[in-house]
């Protein structure tokens, strides 16, 4: 074999996470040659890789781990007891950010009563989380906006930690964009396609908390909300068996309005305007990623709350399920095998 | 002088595995120490003391030209070549050992030295078919971690500016340099728990399977300052997302969590390792107790 000169060397690193190779980027932040993990290679080891590329005529499909969507919740329903956890609220709000710092509390270990038991879309989970993440490069968490105006899910299993013995809890996460709420404000017809709102075991609106702060736009979002929970009434999709919870995001903002007594104001604007036309209405607080974070909001506040309550089943009518359903409708499918 | 074909190999290799009394999957991400233990192992199996309950069992197979390789680098306390790591790339290594008590044959079966393929499941989500046959009648594991691995877990940027102000450095207030999602940033403990997790929904194993959870470098761990801890406590929390993932699937995995030293200490201070006969080089702790009989998992792993 030839020797290698100079110039046919590679940046290379003992850390097999790192994007030197790839970027010329440190995994540390570092400039590369001065990390401790860093090396530069023979151009051998690259050939070497492409020599090992499998054959594709013989692979096995391995599940995604993206996010799922409607017609591939058969993957967790159909082994595991489910709750199907629907989260609306317009864009910006922190729908994603929910999810994502969800995942990153298990990842750290900073929930106290939960232990992560698996998830069948860690990919997904993870392609979210990027921008959160110090390799990303950026000085403040953000999370990636959703595109999709479809319903997708991500999957994720817990166990009470005093409990390891009992079966896990399944929860399926919604991840839709902004965009589509706005569209089913403004139409009957969209609104009726997000008919799988019925299914949830629990629906969840987002009021973000940055906006409810401001007086300016205060009164803007906490009206579109009306709308949104008018419209779904309109066309039968909320009910008086619907409990929705109303979520007010980014908890460490929301001070000054809950001193003045803004926050229990809102409340009951929604209380009076719906308790006739609903189960029940009730609020929770939030704080996923405080600036800074402090000991009475830590990073995360609010959601190992939320995680407990997602967790029980909301009591539904009776059913009567005799036959499997020849439907093809996907929640159908996932009512029978959640039943 | 007769070299077995290529055919003829798979065919001894196939009767190796099959007619064993219990298969062992060693795996782990690429330079999880994996190397390193086979390297020790194999000096202990071939050098192997009246005493020992493990011993080599027949040499059938064309994989003994690595693993002197291996074991020669690791007498001379020298790390294995790259260039060989890489040659090794893919290939697929098997030892048939025997237990000396019960008589029963024991395959190590290591089909990814390098673990790139481990990493390339998680990015790529395909197995080959040959993954797939390989491990179908694996009776055990030996997962490797590693601590010194940055990307065991996430850096959170909010957990980061966190830190920073506590230690009254200054938080960076502008992008450093953006960089786009890649599956090469996911945290390892992510990668092993979606691993875990293909062998449950693909692998045709009776559950529960047993998991020696070895955790290298383990003379790293204990020599840092104000620590003294266990492998189980130092995986809780330093690798949380696999430790949980593990603890809340006590039906699918029984695991009993080493610290392992094969090296024996950091080569830039071999003089000090070198003074140690070869086989006090190797440190294992289990829970509180410390062993420096390597083959300890393996017999356990083959119960």
């Amino acid at each position: 074999m030839p020797e290698t000169t100079d110039d046919e060397k590679l940046k290379s690193c003992e850390q097999t996470d790192c994007p030197v190779r790839a970027s010329g980027k440190c995994l540390e932040g570092l400039e590369p040659e001065s990390c401790s993990h860093f090396y530069w290679s023979d151009g051998e080891e690259s050939e070497g890789e492409q020599d090992k590329k499998p054959d594709q005529n013989n692979l096995i499909r391995l599940f995604p781990g993206t996010e799922l969507h409607t017609k591939e919740l058969g993957i967790v329903t159909y082994e595991h007891p489910t709750n199907l956890i629907i989260i609306i609220g317009e864009s910006f709000s922190g729908k994603s950010t929910v999810l994502t710092s969800i995942f990153d509390m298990f990842q750290v270990g900073k929930f106290k009563q939960f232990y992560f038991a698996g998830s069948y879309t860690q990919y997904g989970f993870e392609s979210r989380c990027h921008l959160s993440r110090a390799p990303s490069g950026l000085v403040e968490p953000d999370t990636a906006h959703t595109q999709s105006i479809e319903f997708n899910f991500l999957h994720i299993a817990f166990k009470d930690k005093e409990n390891l013995s009992r079966d896990a809890h399944h929860l399926l996460l919604s991840d839709i964009s902004g965009e589509r709420f706005n569209m089913a404000i403004n139409s009957a017809t969209m609104m009726t396609e997000m008919s799988l709102m019925k299914e949830a075991e629990h629906l969840v609106y987002l009021l973000d908390g940055e906006k409810l702060a401001d007086k300016f736009q205060r009164n803007a979002i906490v009206t579109r909300a009306n709308q949104f929970i008018s419209r779904a009434v309109d066309n039968g999709l909320f009910d008086t068996d619907t409990e929705i919870t109303i979520i007010f995001t980014k908890y460490d903002l929301l001070t000054d309005i809950v001193n003045d007594g803004t926050l229990e104001k809102i409340k009951k604007s929604f209380v009076d305007r719906f308790e006739a036309n609903l189960s029940a209405i009730k609020f929770e607080v939030i704080a996923a990623r405080p600036k800074p974070p402090t000991a009475d909001i830590p990073f995360g506040f609010g959601l190992e709350h939320l995680l407990s309550v997602w967790l029980n089943k909301r009591k539904l009518p009776e059913l009567n399920v005799g036959t499997i359903p020849s439907s093809e409708r996907y929640f159908e499918l996932y009512s029978y095998h959640n039943g | 002088m007769w070299a077995p074909s290529l055919q003829v190999n798979v065919i001894l290799n196939f009767i190796r595995t099959t007619m064993a009394d219990k298969k062992i999957l060693f795996t782990g991400l690429p330079l999880t120490g994996k190397t390193t233990f086979i390297a020790a192992l194999w000096y202990m199996l071939y050098n192997h003391k009246n005493d020992s309950k493990l011993k080599l069992g027949p040499l059938t197979g064309t994989d003994d030209e690595y693993l002197n390789e291996m074991s020669n680098a690791w007498m001379q306390y020298e790390d294995v070549p790259r260039t060989s790591r890489y040659k090794l790339a893919g290939e697929n290594v098997s030892i048939t050992t025997v237990n000396v008590e019960s008589g029963s044959t024991v395959v190590l079966d290591i089909p990814d030295f390098s673990g790139e393929t481990f990493k390339d499941h998680y990015d790529q989500r395909v197995w080959t078919e040959d993954f797939y046959n390989r491990i179908q009648d694996t009776n055990s594991i030996m997962l490797f971690v590693s601590p010194r691995q940055r990307n065991n877990r996430p850096k959170l940027i909010v957990m980061e500016q966190d830190l920073l102000r506590h230690m009254g450095a200054k938080v960076p207030e502008k992008v450093i340099d953006f960089t786009e999602y890649d599956p090469e940033y996911t945290p390892n403990q992510v990668k092993i728990v979606d691993e875990l997790q293909f062998f449950r929904k693909f692998a045709k194993w009776r559950w529960p399977i047993k998991i020696a959870l070895m955790i290298s470098a383990w003379d790293m761990i204990q020599v840092a300052p104000n620590t003294t801890t266990n492998p189980e406590e130092w995986l809780k929390y330093h690798i949380p997302l696999l430790y949980q993932y593990l603890k809340c699937n006590g039906d699918l995995f029984e695991i009993k969590y080493y610290g392992i030293s094969a090296q024996g200490g950091n080569y830039k201070n071999k003089d000090k390792i070198a003074d140690l006969n070869p086989m006090d080089r190797i440190q294992l702790q289990e829970g509180n107790v410390y062993l420096n009989d390597i083959t300890d998992p393996i017999l356990w792993l083959s119960e």
